[in-house]
């Protein structure tokens, strides 16, 4: 009989050797279509972009509840009532948030009442064979081989997507979605998207939408991580590569003036295994995006200008094509507002580390060498977000150059339960409860309660969010002028 | 991610291509994020054929000016449309690159 550390190794070897690769590659000389395209026709119609994070259930559940209430707001728009949820050409998330991303980008807002029923309300915890909600009784479970990704992929499949694959989700009408995985060797962000497909030289139509969802939420030790096959070789060898690439590679200042592009350049370069490739890389293994970013503004950064922006569809007389980024249509004036709505379900339950007097365990030291890395990344990536819409929000003053940006609205909603106010206590109460919700695939009805009412408080109270319905001519009981122009001051005030 | 503006000048209306993708139109001032270009125009017929461009400490009311000529066989696209291709700014073409 094996001794239990002999079994421990005996199933981590075994669960190592089963690798069973989920790309498809592309067919000879092809490129994934691209099929959407954020509309920026109708100057009077806002764009929003939403990023919604990761944490289990939490994320999603909150995720869930912000677009219900996003759709309940309607605006005149040449003669036709327009929900604002209409409005929302890219969505970015990662982990948790990945579920409601993927099933909104899918369903759109017709199919949010079925998310609840679909998938908050079922034990998916029990489904998956597990029932505990701490990562490191997890990590038992994931040894003992009843956690492995496939089951989370196949209870994604089974409860929201239905065998559906990205072709379904890449159609004219459809949200722009982005759903982010960790490149687990070089801890990239890896987007499920036509032209990182073509990175890699593989048939993104293919892939099961559950696949996309289960890989931006593989959570590290818990879940083997979803692997993938780099078809750059075998299937695209010979194609060029993008000027792009080359521009910043063989730059003299590239590197210096943006390192992160740089960065971007060098690792589209490997994937192609391309001339003078930094690392060779011939499979993926994809673990939570929220390891490279937890809040999933890296993907709205990338869409709003980058060689992975989102495509657009203007107005004919503009002079903007498809090929234009939302940045493009922001410097021909093509769009007059912009909002980004952040989704923070990021729980900061207290802990009694800081109390205590003997020194703490493995437990403790696993989940913050996991969690403050974490967080540290994402606050730097949501600190470029805050930039970018900063020096955004000053271009719509207006400048040198005739330029056509000048009137540009720009509305920054981050919804976070830090922004319940402690001096009202039901807010009080609120955010201690949706604090204490835990990160797990399953969450009682308390909790979604909980998160229902958050999650409408925190819109709701935004000053942006206020500003943006007074902008919008959209009557709201709740919106206070003076609190929305205080708050959400816009450079042509 | 950080924002700069740029000013592309050029006698008529063409649009801007960095890294062979439009990215504005000539004349008017645009915003790139930082980082480096090559800067091209729509067509033909001007010189010089592409300007590499390190876009840096610009600021709205002081972008990176650059500036193309058209050459004596000059055969560009037709104008682009009038909606979208206002009067040109009132600079004198030339190649040279400054911070207005």
């Amino acid at each position: 009989m094996l001794r239990p550390a002999a079994w421990l190794v005996a199933c981590l070897v075994l669960a190592g050797c089963a690798t069973r690769f989920e790309n498809y590659p592309l067919a000879g000389g092809q490129v994934n279509p691209e099929r959407r395209a954020v509309d920026v026709s109708h100057e009077e119609r806002p764009l929003i972009l939403v990023a919604v994070s990761g944490g289990g259930s939490r994320a999603a559940a909150l995720g869930w509840v912000v677009l219900r209430e996003i759709a309940k707001f309607r605006y005149a728009a040449s003669g036709q009532s327009r929900s604002l949820i209409d409005d929302i050409g890219v969505v970015s998330s990662v982990s948790g948030g990945s579920v409601i991303a993927a099933h909104f980008a899918l369903y759109g807002p017709e199919g949010l009442e079925r998310f609840a029923p679909d998938f908050l309300v079922p034990d998916n915890m029990r489904t998956l064979g597990l029932d505990a909600v701490n990562p490191i009784s997890w990590f038992q479970l994931a040894v003992a081989g009843s956690s492995r990704i496939d089951t989370v992929e196949e209870l994604f499949d089974n409860q929201l997507f239905k065998h559906k694959t990205f072709f379904d989700l890449n159609q004219p009408g459809k949200p722009y979605l982005i759903l982010n995985a960790t490149d687990m060797a070089s801890g990239e962000v890896f987007a499920f998207t036509p032209k990182r497909f073509d990175d890699i030289c593989s048939d993104l139509d293919k892939e099961p939408i559950s696949a996309g969802v289960a890989a931006s939420s593989a959570v590290p030790i818990v879940l083997s991580p979803v692997a993938f096959q780099n078809f750059s070789v075998t299937h695209c060898q010979g194609r060029p590569t993008p000027q792009w690439i080359t521009t910043r590679l063989n730059g003299r200042f590239a590197p210096y003036l943006n390192l992160e592009t740089f960065k971007l350049a060098r690792y589209a370069n490997d994937l192609r295994q391309g001339e003078n490739a930094f690392r060779k890389i011939d499979y993926l293994y994809f673990l939570d995006g929220g390891l490279a970013d937890n809040l999933a503004i890296h993907g709205l950064l990338e869409t709003i200008s980058s060689p992975y922006a989102a495509p657009i569809i203007a107005a004919q007389n503009s002079g903007l094509s498809e090929s234009n980024t939302i940045l493009d249509a922001l410097n021909a004036g093509r769009i007059k507002k912009l909002a980004v709505i952040v989704i923070n379900a990021r729980a900061d339950a207290a802990n009694a580390i800081s109390q205590t007097a003997s020194r703490p365990g493995i437990v403790e030291m696993i989940e913050s060498v996991t969690s403050i890395p974490l967080s540290s990344t994402t606050s730097s990536v949501n600190s470029q977000m805050d930039v970018l819409l900063a020096e955004l929000k000053g271009a719509g003053g207006g400048g040198a150059g005739n330029p056509q940006f000048t009137g540009l609205r720009i509305y920054g909603v981050q919804v976070d339960f830090d922004q319940l106010r402690s001096s009202d206590p039901r807010q009080r109460e609120l955010h201690i409860k949706a604090n204490a919700i835990p990160t797990a695939w399953s969450i009682t009805k308390e909790n979604r309660d909980v998160l229902e009412e958050a999650g409408t408080i925190l819109l709701r109270q935004h000053p942006c969010f206020q500003r943006l319905l007074m902008d919008m001519d959209i009557k709201a009981e709740f919106v206070d002028p003076a609190f929305a122009k205080a708050g959400c001051r816009q450079t042509s005030d | 991610m950080a924002i700069e503006y740029l000013l592309v000048t050029y006698p008529e209306q063409r649009a801007v291509l960095a890294d062979g993708n439009r990215v504005g139109f000539t004349n008017h001032t645009f915003m790139l994020p930082t980082d480096e270009y090559l800067i091209t125009l729509e067509g033909g017929g001007y010189a010089p054929l592409s300007q590499d461009v390190p876009l840096s400490g610009t600021s709205l009311v002081k972008p990176m000016v650059i500036s193309f000529s058209p050459t004596s066989s000059a055969g560009g696209p037709p104008p682009t449309p009038a909606a979208a291709a206002p009067a040109p700014a009132a600079r004198p073409a030339g190649k040279k690159k400054k911070n207005a």
